[in-house]
Protein backbone atom coordinates (compact mmCIF):
# COMPACT_ATOMS: atom_id res chain seq x y z
CA UNK A 1 0.00 0.00 0.00
CA UNK A 2 1.41 3.34 -0.58
CA UNK A 3 2.33 5.46 2.05
CA UNK A 4 1.40 8.57 0.10
CA UNK A 5 -1.62 8.87 -2.43
CA UNK A 6 -2.71 12.01 -4.22
CA UNK A 7 -5.44 12.26 -6.58
CA UNK A 8 -6.24 15.27 -9.29
CA UNK A 9 -5.64 17.42 -6.15
CA UNK A 10 -6.36 21.03 -6.94
CA UNK A 11 -6.17 24.30 -4.63
CA UNK A 12 -7.75 27.71 -6.06
CA UNK A 13 -7.38 30.81 -3.94
CA UNK A 14 -9.45 33.50 -4.28
CA UNK A 15 -7.74 36.89 -3.56
CA UNK A 16 -9.06 40.70 -3.67
CA UNK A 17 -7.76 42.51 -6.41
CA UNK A 18 -6.44 45.20 -4.82
CA UNK A 19 -6.50 48.46 -7.13
CA UNK A 20 -4.14 50.87 -7.45
CA UNK A 21 -3.85 54.19 -5.57
CA UNK A 22 -6.19 56.08 -3.36
CA UNK A 23 -9.07 56.14 -5.64
CA UNK A 24 -8.59 52.53 -6.25
CA UNK A 25 -8.69 51.40 -2.38
CA UNK A 26 -11.50 54.04 -1.96
CA UNK A 27 -13.26 52.07 -5.10
CA UNK A 28 -12.39 48.74 -3.36
CA UNK A 29 -14.21 49.34 -0.08
CA UNK A 30 -17.30 49.12 -2.06
CA UNK A 31 -17.27 46.93 -5.19
CA UNK A 32 -13.97 43.90 -5.05
CA UNK A 33 -12.82 42.06 -8.17
CA UNK A 34 -12.46 38.05 -7.15
CA UNK A 35 -9.52 36.98 -8.38
CA UNK A 36 -8.67 33.47 -8.56
CA UNK A 37 -5.04 32.12 -8.63
CA UNK A 38 -5.17 28.29 -9.38
CA UNK A 39 -1.78 27.14 -7.60
CA UNK A 40 -2.63 23.54 -8.07
CA UNK A 41 -4.37 22.35 -10.94
CA UNK A 42 -4.42 18.82 -11.24
CA UNK A 43 -2.07 16.47 -9.53
CA UNK A 44 -1.96 12.66 -8.99
CA UNK A 45 1.08 10.49 -7.63
CA UNK A 46 1.47 7.94 -5.36
CA UNK A 47 4.79 7.04 -3.10
CA UNK A 48 5.67 3.97 -1.40
CA UNK A 49 7.45 3.48 1.83
CA UNK A 50 10.97 4.25 2.13
CA UNK A 51 11.00 6.34 -1.23
CA UNK A 52 12.74 9.92 -1.49
CA UNK A 53 11.57 11.58 -4.01
CA UNK A 54 12.67 15.01 -5.16
CA UNK A 55 9.45 17.49 -5.94
CA UNK A 56 10.84 20.15 -7.89
CA UNK A 57 9.77 22.56 -10.57
CA UNK A 58 10.03 26.56 -10.75
CA UNK A 59 8.89 29.12 -8.85
CA UNK A 60 5.42 29.64 -8.10
CA UNK A 61 4.58 26.34 -9.55
CA UNK A 62 2.78 25.12 -6.69
CA UNK A 63 5.22 22.77 -4.83
CA UNK A 64 4.42 24.11 -1.19
CA UNK A 65 1.23 24.49 -2.01
CA UNK A 66 1.02 20.82 -2.63
CA UNK A 67 2.85 20.00 0.48
CA UNK A 68 0.80 22.57 2.64
CA UNK A 69 -2.36 20.25 1.66
CA UNK A 70 -0.84 17.30 2.55
CA UNK A 71 0.10 18.29 5.55
CA UNK A 72 -3.32 19.22 6.61
CA UNK A 73 -2.44 22.71 6.71
CA UNK A 74 -4.27 24.04 3.64
CA UNK A 75 -7.84 22.52 2.25
CA UNK A 76 -7.88 21.32 -1.02
CA UNK A 77 -10.30 22.75 -3.51
CA UNK A 78 -11.29 19.53 -4.66
CA UNK A 79 -9.39 15.88 -5.21
CA UNK A 80 -7.98 13.70 -2.58
CA UNK A 81 -4.70 13.02 -0.10
CA UNK A 82 -4.29 9.71 1.63
CA UNK A 83 -1.36 9.69 4.16
CA UNK A 84 -0.71 6.38 5.76
CA UNK A 85 -4.48 5.71 4.23
CA UNK A 86 -5.89 8.80 6.46
CA UNK A 87 -7.00 12.12 4.72
CA UNK A 88 -5.86 15.10 6.23
CA UNK A 89 -9.11 16.82 5.29
CA UNK A 90 -11.21 14.35 7.60
CA UNK A 91 -8.91 14.00 10.35
CA UNK A 92 -5.94 16.48 10.33
CA UNK A 93 -4.90 15.16 13.45
CA UNK A 94 -4.33 11.69 12.91
CA UNK A 95 -2.18 12.36 10.17
CA UNK A 96 0.35 15.20 11.69
CA UNK A 97 0.80 12.96 14.21
CA UNK A 98 2.78 10.81 12.26
CA UNK A 99 4.16 13.56 10.10
CA UNK A 100 7.18 15.62 10.12
CA UNK A 101 7.04 18.79 8.42
CA UNK A 102 9.71 21.57 7.62
CA UNK A 103 9.34 24.55 5.67
CA UNK A 104 12.72 26.10 4.78
CA UNK A 105 11.26 29.53 4.44
CA UNK A 106 9.57 29.86 7.16
CA UNK A 107 10.45 28.30 10.91
CA UNK A 108 7.56 25.44 12.42
CA UNK A 109 9.38 26.47 15.61
CA UNK A 110 8.35 29.33 18.51
CA UNK A 111 10.08 32.40 18.06
CA UNK A 112 10.60 33.00 21.95
CA UNK A 113 11.34 30.43 22.97
CA UNK A 114 14.95 28.40 23.43
CA UNK A 115 15.92 25.86 20.93
CA UNK A 116 15.81 23.20 23.92
CA UNK A 117 12.44 24.77 25.54
CA UNK A 118 10.76 24.02 22.00
CA UNK A 119 11.58 20.75 21.57
CA UNK A 120 10.18 20.01 25.69
CA UNK A 121 6.58 21.14 24.54
CA UNK A 122 6.94 19.46 21.18
CA UNK A 123 7.69 16.13 23.42
CA UNK A 124 4.51 17.01 25.49
CA UNK A 125 3.07 18.09 22.54
CA UNK A 126 3.59 14.79 20.81
CA UNK A 127 3.47 12.70 24.33
CA UNK A 128 6.49 11.18 23.09
CA UNK A 129 8.18 8.29 25.45
CA UNK A 130 11.16 9.47 27.26
CA UNK A 131 13.13 6.77 26.10
CA UNK A 132 12.38 7.81 22.58
CA UNK A 133 12.90 11.47 23.11
CA UNK A 134 16.85 10.43 24.50
CA UNK A 135 17.13 8.28 21.93
CA UNK A 136 16.20 10.67 18.93
CA UNK A 137 17.64 14.04 20.50
CA UNK A 138 20.92 11.22 20.60
CA UNK A 139 21.03 10.83 17.31
CA UNK A 140 19.81 14.33 16.17
CA UNK A 141 22.70 15.62 18.37
CA UNK A 142 25.30 13.50 16.60
CA UNK A 143 24.07 14.08 12.80
CA UNK A 144 22.97 18.09 13.31
CA UNK A 145 25.42 19.27 16.28
CA UNK A 146 22.52 20.97 18.49
CA UNK A 147 25.06 21.33 21.66
CA UNK A 148 25.89 24.45 21.21
CA UNK A 149 22.62 25.78 20.04
CA UNK A 150 20.23 24.05 22.21
CA UNK A 151 20.00 27.17 24.73
CA UNK A 152 19.74 29.54 22.68
CA UNK A 153 16.21 31.36 21.58
CA UNK A 154 14.98 30.36 18.76
CA UNK A 155 14.63 34.47 17.06
CA UNK A 156 18.37 34.60 17.74
CA UNK A 157 19.72 31.32 15.61
CA UNK A 158 21.33 31.95 12.25
CA UNK A 159 19.53 30.56 8.98
CA UNK A 160 21.60 27.21 8.98
CA UNK A 161 21.48 26.94 13.03
CA UNK A 162 17.84 26.95 12.96
CA UNK A 163 16.84 24.96 10.00
CA UNK A 164 18.92 22.39 12.17
CA UNK A 165 16.93 22.71 14.96
CA UNK A 166 13.38 22.73 12.48
CA UNK A 167 14.89 19.44 10.67
CA UNK A 168 15.53 17.97 14.58
CA UNK A 169 12.33 19.24 16.01
CA UNK A 170 10.55 17.13 12.88
CA UNK A 171 11.92 13.98 13.82
CA UNK A 172 11.55 14.24 17.44
CA UNK A 173 8.24 12.40 17.39
CA UNK A 174 9.66 9.39 15.01
CA UNK A 175 7.25 10.48 12.01
CA UNK A 176 7.21 8.13 9.41
CA UNK A 177 6.62 10.77 6.47
CA UNK A 178 8.65 13.71 6.21
CA UNK A 179 7.76 17.08 4.21
CA UNK A 180 10.98 19.11 3.62
CA UNK A 181 9.98 22.02 1.27
CA UNK A 182 13.65 23.42 0.60
CA UNK A 183 15.53 22.77 3.67
CA UNK A 184 18.68 23.69 2.26
CA UNK A 185 17.58 27.49 0.93
CA UNK A 186 20.17 29.53 1.55
CA UNK A 187 22.62 27.22 3.46
CA UNK A 188 26.48 26.91 3.07
CA UNK A 189 28.15 24.49 1.25
CA UNK A 190 29.02 22.37 5.01
CA UNK A 191 25.57 23.24 6.59
CA UNK A 192 23.94 21.77 3.02
CA UNK A 193 26.25 18.69 3.07
CA UNK A 194 25.29 18.03 7.09
CA UNK A 195 21.25 18.30 6.13
CA UNK A 196 21.74 16.01 3.31
CA UNK A 197 24.17 13.73 5.43
CA UNK A 198 20.75 13.58 7.75
CA UNK A 199 18.24 12.69 5.07
CA UNK A 200 20.22 9.83 3.84
CA UNK A 201 20.45 8.56 7.08
CA UNK A 202 16.97 8.70 8.55
CA UNK A 203 16.31 7.12 5.00
CA UNK A 204 18.54 4.58 5.67
CA UNK A 205 18.06 3.76 9.23
CA UNK A 206 14.46 4.44 9.67
CA UNK A 207 13.09 3.65 6.20
CA UNK A 208 11.07 7.31 6.88
CA UNK A 209 9.11 7.93 3.45
CA UNK A 210 11.10 11.48 2.31
CA UNK A 211 9.43 13.84 -0.07
CA UNK A 212 12.00 16.96 -0.91
CA UNK A 213 11.43 19.90 -2.30
CA UNK A 214 14.17 22.22 -3.49
CA UNK A 215 16.04 24.05 -6.15
CA UNK A 216 19.40 23.06 -5.53
CA UNK A 217 19.96 20.43 -8.17
CA UNK A 218 22.89 19.06 -6.23
CA UNK A 219 20.28 17.67 -3.27
CA UNK A 220 18.49 16.03 -5.82
CA UNK A 221 21.24 14.19 -7.29
CA UNK A 222 22.53 12.95 -4.15
CA UNK A 223 19.46 11.81 -2.82
CA UNK A 224 16.66 11.31 -5.02
CA UNK A 225 16.29 8.13 -6.89
CA UNK A 226 12.46 9.78 -8.12
CA UNK A 227 11.62 12.98 -8.87
CA UNK A 228 8.68 14.76 -9.64
CA UNK A 229 8.03 17.95 -12.21
CA UNK A 230 5.56 19.70 -11.90
CA UNK A 231 4.62 23.05 -13.34
CA UNK A 232 1.63 25.20 -13.28
CA UNK A 233 0.23 23.13 -10.97
CA UNK A 234 0.41 19.93 -13.10
CA UNK A 235 2.54 16.66 -12.88
CA UNK A 236 5.05 17.23 -16.04
CA UNK A 237 7.34 14.23 -15.15
CA UNK A 238 7.36 11.35 -12.36
CA UNK A 239 10.20 8.64 -13.02
CA UNK A 240 13.44 7.81 -12.29
CA UNK A 241 16.18 10.70 -12.49
CA UNK A 242 18.35 8.08 -14.68
CA UNK A 243 15.28 7.12 -17.35
CA UNK A 244 14.83 10.95 -17.17
CA UNK A 245 18.55 11.71 -18.39
CA UNK A 246 18.05 9.11 -20.46
CA UNK A 247 14.67 10.46 -22.40
CA UNK A 248 15.67 14.03 -22.36
CA UNK A 249 19.54 14.33 -23.53
CA UNK A 250 20.17 10.51 -24.48
CA UNK A 251 23.64 11.96 -25.19
CA UNK A 252 26.93 12.84 -23.96
CA UNK A 253 29.70 14.71 -24.86
CA UNK A 254 33.33 13.97 -25.47
CA UNK A 255 35.91 16.80 -25.62
CA UNK A 256 39.18 16.45 -26.70
CA UNK A 257 42.43 18.59 -27.11
CA UNK A 258 44.66 17.04 -29.88
CA UNK A 259 48.14 18.65 -29.90
CA UNK A 260 47.33 20.31 -33.60
CA UNK A 261 43.98 21.14 -35.21
CA UNK A 262 41.92 17.88 -36.33
CA UNK A 263 39.04 16.95 -38.41
CA UNK A 264 38.20 13.67 -37.44
CA UNK A 265 34.72 12.61 -38.14
CA UNK A 266 33.40 9.21 -36.92
CA UNK A 267 29.92 8.43 -38.50
CA UNK A 268 27.96 7.93 -34.62
CA UNK A 269 29.57 11.27 -33.34
CA UNK A 270 28.29 14.77 -34.43
CA UNK A 271 30.98 17.07 -34.33
CA UNK A 272 29.34 19.95 -32.04
CA UNK A 273 32.61 22.47 -32.11
CA UNK A 274 35.67 22.71 -33.72
CA UNK A 275 38.11 25.38 -32.32
CA UNK A 276 41.75 25.09 -32.68
CA UNK A 277 42.84 22.14 -31.52
CA UNK A 278 39.78 21.34 -28.93
CA UNK A 279 36.96 19.26 -30.62
CA UNK A 280 33.79 18.38 -29.11
CA UNK A 281 31.71 15.66 -30.08
CA UNK A 282 27.90 14.80 -29.48
CA UNK A 283 27.26 11.17 -29.40
CA UNK A 284 24.27 8.66 -28.53
CA UNK A 285 24.80 6.48 -25.26
CA UNK A 286 23.37 3.38 -26.65
CA UNK A 287 25.23 3.85 -30.30
CA UNK A 288 28.91 3.85 -29.29
CA UNK A 289 30.95 4.05 -26.24
CA UNK A 290 32.77 6.45 -25.13
CA UNK A 291 35.55 3.85 -25.13
CA UNK A 292 35.33 2.88 -28.57
CA UNK A 293 35.26 6.23 -29.81
CA UNK A 294 37.99 7.44 -27.70
CA UNK A 295 40.09 4.61 -29.69
CA UNK A 296 38.64 5.48 -32.93
CA UNK A 297 40.28 8.75 -32.60
CA UNK A 298 43.36 7.71 -30.86
CA UNK A 299 44.08 5.74 -34.02
CA UNK A 300 44.06 8.99 -36.01
CA UNK A 301 46.17 11.48 -33.93
CA UNK A 302 47.48 11.68 -31.19
CA UNK A 303 45.49 12.85 -27.82
CA UNK A 304 46.99 15.39 -25.51
CA UNK A 305 43.69 15.44 -23.25
CA UNK A 306 40.21 14.41 -23.04
CA UNK A 307 36.92 14.42 -20.68
CA UNK A 308 33.47 13.51 -21.06
CA UNK A 309 30.68 15.83 -20.30
CA UNK A 310 27.11 14.16 -18.95
CA UNK A 311 24.14 16.85 -20.29
CA UNK A 312 24.08 18.71 -16.83
CA UNK A 313 20.88 17.76 -14.52
CA UNK A 314 20.37 21.96 -14.86
CA UNK A 315 20.13 21.68 -18.73
CA UNK A 316 17.65 18.35 -18.17
CA UNK A 317 15.47 20.25 -16.32
CA UNK A 318 15.30 23.42 -17.45
CA UNK A 319 14.13 21.30 -20.29
CA UNK A 320 12.03 19.83 -18.96
CA UNK A 321 10.58 22.82 -17.37
CA UNK A 322 10.45 24.60 -20.44
CA UNK A 323 8.95 21.36 -22.40
CA UNK A 324 11.36 22.03 -24.94
CA UNK A 325 14.72 20.60 -26.00
CA UNK A 326 17.74 22.38 -26.95
CA UNK A 327 18.15 20.86 -30.47
CA UNK B 1 -9.80 11.82 30.42
CA UNK B 2 -6.47 10.79 29.18
CA UNK B 3 -6.88 13.27 26.46
CA UNK B 4 -8.06 15.96 28.91
CA UNK B 5 -4.82 15.31 31.32
CA UNK B 6 -2.56 15.34 27.79
CA UNK B 7 -3.63 19.27 27.34
CA UNK B 8 -3.69 20.44 31.02
CA UNK B 9 -0.07 18.95 30.37
CA UNK B 10 0.44 20.84 27.64
CA UNK B 11 -1.18 23.99 29.03
CA UNK B 12 1.11 23.98 32.24
CA UNK B 13 4.03 23.72 30.18
CA UNK B 14 3.29 26.68 27.45
CA UNK B 15 2.83 28.70 30.84
CA UNK B 16 5.64 28.20 32.38
CA UNK B 17 7.40 29.02 29.11
CA UNK B 18 5.89 31.83 28.34
CA UNK B 19 6.10 33.43 31.39
CA UNK B 20 9.80 32.33 31.00
CA UNK B 21 9.61 34.19 27.56
CA UNK B 22 8.64 37.17 28.86
CA UNK B 23 11.48 37.15 31.41
CA UNK B 24 13.69 37.54 28.68
CA UNK B 25 12.38 41.26 27.86
CA UNK B 26 13.26 42.85 31.29
CA UNK B 27 13.10 46.30 29.50
CA UNK B 28 9.66 45.73 28.85
CA UNK B 29 8.23 44.45 31.54
CA UNK B 30 9.49 47.17 34.04
CA UNK B 31 8.54 49.71 31.60
CA UNK B 32 4.84 48.57 30.92
CA UNK B 33 5.21 47.79 35.23
CA UNK B 34 5.63 52.08 35.63
CA UNK B 35 3.38 52.51 33.00
CA UNK B 36 0.50 50.82 32.98
CA UNK B 37 -0.34 51.14 36.96
CA UNK B 38 0.17 55.12 36.01
CA UNK B 39 -2.64 55.18 33.62
CA UNK B 40 -5.42 53.67 36.04
CA UNK B 41 -3.53 55.85 39.01
CA UNK B 42 -4.86 58.48 36.57
CA UNK B 43 -7.99 57.00 35.67
CA UNK B 44 -9.17 56.73 39.42
CA UNK B 45 -7.62 60.39 39.47
CA UNK B 46 -10.31 61.45 37.62
CA UNK B 47 -13.14 59.53 39.25
CA UNK B 48 -12.14 61.27 42.69
CA UNK B 49 -12.23 64.75 40.71
CA UNK B 50 -15.22 64.20 39.14
CA UNK B 51 -17.04 62.68 42.06
CA UNK B 52 -15.65 66.06 44.24
CA UNK B 53 -17.22 68.15 41.75
CA UNK B 54 -20.36 66.64 42.38
CA UNK B 55 -20.60 64.73 45.34
CA UNK B 56 -22.07 61.73 43.73
CA UNK B 57 -22.69 60.16 39.97
CA UNK B 58 -26.43 59.43 39.47
CA UNK B 59 -26.06 57.98 43.01
CA UNK B 60 -23.59 56.55 42.99
CA UNK B 61 -20.91 57.36 45.71
CA UNK B 62 -16.77 57.96 45.48
CA UNK B 63 -16.48 54.55 47.11
CA UNK B 64 -19.09 52.60 44.74
CA UNK B 65 -17.28 53.76 42.45
CA UNK B 66 -14.14 52.68 43.24
CA UNK B 67 -15.69 48.95 43.95
CA UNK B 68 -16.81 49.31 40.14
CA UNK B 69 -13.61 50.75 38.62
CA UNK B 70 -12.06 47.64 40.49
CA UNK B 71 -14.17 45.35 38.95
CA UNK B 72 -14.10 46.39 35.88
CA UNK B 73 -9.89 47.23 36.01
CA UNK B 74 -9.04 43.42 37.58
CA UNK B 75 -10.99 41.53 34.62
CA UNK B 76 -9.05 44.06 32.00
CA UNK B 77 -6.02 42.54 33.63
CA UNK B 78 -7.04 39.05 33.34
CA UNK B 79 -8.42 39.50 29.28
CA UNK B 80 -5.34 40.95 28.99
CA UNK B 81 -3.20 37.86 30.20
CA UNK B 82 -5.64 35.96 28.21
CA UNK B 83 -6.29 37.17 24.95
CA UNK B 84 -3.64 39.53 23.83
CA UNK B 85 -2.90 37.05 20.92
CA UNK B 86 -6.43 37.77 19.69
CA UNK B 87 -4.98 41.45 18.86
CA UNK B 88 -2.38 40.77 16.46
CA UNK B 89 -4.41 37.68 14.96
CA UNK B 90 -5.22 39.39 11.60
CA UNK B 91 -1.62 39.76 11.21
CA UNK B 92 -0.49 36.25 11.82
CA UNK B 93 -3.19 35.10 9.84
CA UNK B 94 -2.32 37.06 6.38
CA UNK B 95 1.24 36.14 7.36
CA UNK B 96 0.91 32.50 7.71
CA UNK B 97 1.67 32.01 11.50
CA UNK B 98 -0.70 29.60 12.36
CA UNK B 99 0.45 26.98 10.00
CA UNK B 100 2.22 25.69 12.88
CA UNK B 101 -0.83 24.82 14.70
CA UNK B 102 -2.22 23.11 12.01
CA UNK B 103 1.02 21.00 11.87
CA UNK B 104 0.35 20.05 15.50
CA UNK B 105 -1.61 16.96 16.63
CA UNK B 106 -3.99 18.83 19.04
CA UNK B 107 -6.80 21.48 18.33
CA UNK B 108 -6.43 24.19 17.32
CA UNK B 109 -7.86 27.06 19.70
CA UNK B 110 -6.88 25.25 22.30
CA UNK B 111 -3.38 25.94 20.81
CA UNK B 112 -4.29 29.49 19.91
CA UNK B 113 -5.27 30.18 23.34
CA UNK B 114 -3.19 28.13 25.83
CA UNK B 115 -0.16 28.46 23.41
CA UNK B 116 1.01 31.95 24.12
CA UNK B 117 -0.39 33.70 27.49
CA UNK B 118 0.68 37.35 28.02
CA UNK B 119 2.45 37.61 30.82
CA UNK B 120 3.26 41.35 30.57
CA UNK B 121 -0.25 41.77 31.32
CA UNK B 122 0.69 41.08 35.04
CA UNK B 123 1.43 44.66 34.68
CA UNK B 124 -2.36 45.59 34.21
CA UNK B 125 -3.32 42.84 36.67
CA UNK B 126 -1.59 44.05 40.03
CA UNK B 127 -3.04 47.41 39.80
CA UNK B 128 -6.47 45.52 38.97
CA UNK B 129 -5.75 43.79 42.22
CA UNK B 130 -4.94 46.90 44.32
CA UNK B 131 -7.89 48.76 42.36
CA UNK B 132 -10.01 45.66 43.32
CA UNK B 133 -9.17 45.59 46.85
CA UNK B 134 -9.04 48.88 47.66
CA UNK B 135 -12.40 49.14 46.34
CA UNK B 136 -14.05 45.73 48.47
CA UNK B 137 -12.19 47.41 51.45
CA UNK B 138 -14.08 50.94 51.06
CA UNK B 139 -17.39 49.59 50.12
CA UNK B 140 -16.65 46.92 52.98
CA UNK B 141 -17.71 44.17 50.45
CA UNK B 142 -18.92 41.10 52.75
CA UNK B 143 -17.16 38.10 51.30
CA UNK B 144 -20.41 35.74 52.06
CA UNK B 145 -20.77 32.05 50.15
CA UNK B 146 -23.33 34.08 48.26
CA UNK B 147 -21.30 36.92 47.53
CA UNK B 148 -17.67 35.46 47.18
CA UNK B 149 -19.65 33.43 44.59
CA UNK B 150 -21.32 36.01 42.39
CA UNK B 151 -18.12 37.71 42.59
CA UNK B 152 -16.31 35.03 41.05
CA UNK B 153 -19.32 34.35 38.20
CA UNK B 154 -19.60 37.80 37.68
CA UNK B 155 -15.28 38.30 37.11
CA UNK B 156 -14.99 35.29 34.86
CA UNK B 157 -17.63 36.40 32.63
CA UNK B 158 -16.37 40.00 32.65
CA UNK B 159 -13.14 38.31 31.42
CA UNK B 160 -14.65 36.14 28.64
CA UNK B 161 -16.96 38.89 27.28
CA UNK B 162 -14.12 40.98 26.37
CA UNK B 163 -12.19 38.37 25.24
CA UNK B 164 -15.23 36.95 23.18
CA UNK B 165 -15.13 40.19 21.53
CA UNK B 166 -11.65 40.85 20.42
CA UNK B 167 -11.50 36.90 19.30
CA UNK B 168 -14.58 37.16 17.06
CA UNK B 169 -13.77 40.70 15.47
CA UNK B 170 -10.09 39.09 15.27
CA UNK B 171 -11.50 36.05 13.66
CA UNK B 172 -12.57 38.22 10.66
CA UNK B 173 -9.65 38.18 8.79
CA UNK B 174 -9.73 34.20 8.20
CA UNK B 175 -12.46 35.75 5.89
CA UNK B 176 -11.22 39.63 4.59
CA UNK B 177 -7.57 38.80 4.03
CA UNK B 178 -7.12 41.93 5.84
CA UNK B 179 -6.72 43.07 9.77
CA UNK B 180 -8.90 44.46 11.74
CA UNK B 181 -7.43 46.86 14.09
CA UNK B 182 -10.28 47.48 15.83
CA UNK B 183 -9.51 45.67 19.47
CA UNK B 184 -8.05 49.04 21.24
CA UNK B 185 -11.21 50.69 20.10
CA UNK B 186 -13.03 47.74 21.76
CA UNK B 187 -10.82 47.94 25.03
CA UNK B 188 -11.69 51.93 25.54
CA UNK B 189 -14.96 51.19 24.84
CA UNK B 190 -14.91 48.39 27.50
CA UNK B 191 -13.36 50.37 30.09
CA UNK B 192 -14.75 53.41 29.86
CA UNK B 193 -18.67 51.98 29.85
CA UNK B 194 -17.40 50.74 32.97
CA UNK B 195 -15.54 53.54 35.09
CA UNK B 196 -18.79 55.65 35.42
CA UNK B 197 -21.98 54.46 36.32
CA UNK B 198 -24.08 53.62 33.20
CA UNK B 199 -27.52 55.08 34.58
CA UNK B 200 -25.83 58.36 34.62
CA UNK B 201 -26.10 58.40 30.30
CA UNK B 202 -29.00 58.77 28.17
CA UNK B 203 -31.48 56.51 27.79
CA UNK B 204 -30.42 55.56 24.27
CA UNK B 205 -26.66 54.93 25.43
CA UNK B 206 -27.89 53.02 28.05
CA UNK B 207 -29.73 50.59 25.51
CA UNK B 208 -27.16 50.71 23.18
CA UNK B 209 -24.63 48.91 25.64
CA UNK B 210 -26.93 46.97 27.16
CA UNK B 211 -28.88 45.35 24.46
CA UNK B 212 -26.68 46.03 21.24
CA UNK B 213 -23.01 46.03 22.59
CA UNK B 214 -22.61 44.03 25.72
CA UNK B 215 -19.89 46.31 27.35
CA UNK B 216 -21.71 46.89 30.38
CA UNK B 217 -22.32 43.75 31.62
CA UNK B 218 -18.50 43.27 32.59
CA UNK B 219 -18.87 45.26 35.61
CA UNK B 220 -21.71 47.68 36.13
CA UNK B 221 -24.60 45.33 36.01
CA UNK B 222 -22.55 42.95 38.32
CA UNK B 223 -21.83 46.03 40.58
CA UNK B 224 -24.62 47.88 40.65
CA UNK B 225 -26.97 44.83 42.26
CA UNK B 226 -23.90 43.99 45.12
CA UNK B 227 -24.32 48.22 45.37
CA UNK B 228 -28.09 47.94 45.79
CA UNK B 229 -28.61 50.48 42.66
CA UNK B 230 -31.05 51.38 40.66
CA UNK B 231 -30.52 51.10 36.78
CA UNK B 232 -32.06 50.60 33.23
CA UNK B 233 -32.32 46.64 34.05
CA UNK B 234 -32.92 45.94 37.98
CA UNK B 235 -33.09 42.29 39.24
CA UNK B 236 -33.23 41.23 42.86
CA UNK B 237 -30.83 39.07 42.52
CA UNK B 238 -28.37 37.02 40.16
CA UNK B 239 -26.91 39.88 37.19
CA UNK B 240 -23.31 37.92 38.05
CA UNK B 241 -24.67 35.24 36.71
CA UNK B 242 -26.43 36.41 33.04
CA UNK B 243 -22.77 37.98 33.32
CA UNK B 244 -21.16 34.69 33.31
CA UNK B 245 -23.79 32.88 31.32
CA UNK B 246 -23.27 35.96 28.89
CA UNK B 247 -19.64 35.85 28.74
CA UNK B 248 -20.11 32.29 28.43
CA UNK B 249 -22.59 32.04 25.18
CA UNK B 250 -20.38 34.95 23.27
CA UNK B 251 -17.41 33.22 23.93
CA UNK B 252 -18.67 29.96 22.43
CA UNK B 253 -19.91 31.80 19.77
CA UNK B 254 -16.50 33.53 19.07
CA UNK B 255 -14.80 30.19 19.17
CA UNK B 256 -17.12 28.69 16.60
CA UNK B 257 -16.52 32.10 14.16
CA UNK B 258 -12.69 31.47 14.84
CA UNK B 259 -12.92 27.08 14.26
CA UNK B 260 -15.18 28.57 10.84
CA UNK B 261 -12.48 30.75 9.85
CA UNK B 262 -9.80 28.92 10.39
CA UNK B 263 -11.36 26.77 8.37
CA UNK B 264 -10.98 29.06 5.54
CA UNK B 265 -7.04 29.49 6.62
CA UNK B 266 -5.10 29.71 3.15
CA UNK B 267 -1.81 30.25 4.91
CA UNK B 268 0.65 32.62 3.12
CA UNK B 269 2.69 32.41 -0.34
CA UNK B 270 6.07 31.01 0.99
N1 LIG C 1 -1.80 31.85 0.58
C1 LIG C 1 -1.85 32.16 -0.72
N2 LIG C 1 -2.76 33.05 -1.16
C2 LIG C 1 -2.82 33.37 -2.46
N3 LIG C 1 -2.03 32.86 -3.41
C3 LIG C 1 -1.11 31.96 -3.04
C4 LIG C 1 -0.97 31.57 -1.68
N4 LIG C 1 0.02 30.65 -1.60
C5 LIG C 1 0.48 30.47 -2.85
N5 LIG C 1 -0.19 31.25 -3.73
C6 LIG C 1 0.03 31.31 -5.19
O1 LIG C 1 0.02 29.99 -5.68
C7 LIG C 1 1.06 29.78 -6.63
C8 LIG C 1 1.92 28.60 -6.21
O2 LIG C 1 2.66 28.95 -5.06
P1 LIG C 1 3.62 27.95 -4.30
O3 LIG C 1 4.10 28.64 -3.08
O4 LIG C 1 2.95 26.65 -4.13
O5 LIG C 1 4.81 27.78 -5.32
P2 LIG C 1 6.17 26.98 -5.19
O6 LIG C 1 6.18 25.94 -6.24
O7 LIG C 1 6.37 26.53 -3.79
O8 LIG C 1 7.23 28.10 -5.57
P3 LIG C 1 8.67 28.44 -4.97
O9 LIG C 1 9.63 27.59 -5.69
O10 LIG C 1 8.84 29.87 -5.34
O11 LIG C 1 8.63 28.20 -3.51
C9 LIG C 1 1.78 31.10 -6.75
O12 LIG C 1 1.28 31.75 -7.89
C10 LIG C 1 1.40 31.86 -5.52
O13 LIG C 1 1.32 33.23 -5.77
MG1 LIG D 1 7.69 27.01 -2.24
Amino acid sequence: MPVIEVNHLKKQFKSVRKQKGLKGAVKGLFRSEKKIVTAVDDISFSIERGEIVGYIGPNGAGKSTTVKMMSGILRPTSGEILVNGISPVKDRKAVVKHLGVVFGQRTQLYWDLRLGESFELLKRIYDVPDEVYKENMSMMNEILDLKSIIDTPVRQLSLGQRMRGDLAAAMLHSPDVLFLDEPTIGLDVDAKHAIRRFIKEINETRKTTIILTTHDLGDIQELCRRIIIINKGVVIEDGSLDELIDRIAPYRELVIDFYTEQHIEHPNAKIVSSEGSRTVYRFMKDEISAAALIEYIGGKAKIKDIHLEEASIDDIIRIAYGGSSEE
Amino acid sequence: MKKFKHYMSVAALSFRLSMQSCMEYPAAFIGWLISNPIQFLVGFATIKFVVEEFETLADWNFRELAFLYGMSVLTHGLSVIFFTKTWYMGWDIIHGELDRMRLRPMNTLFQFLAGDLNFFGITDLIPGLILFIYGCVSVDFRWTFSNTLCMICALIGGTLIRGAIYLAFGSTTFWTKSPLHISGFFQELFNRTNMYPLSMYPRAVQFVFTFIMPMSWVAFYPASEFMGKESMITLPYGMSFITLGLGIVLFAIACKIFSAGFGQYESAGS
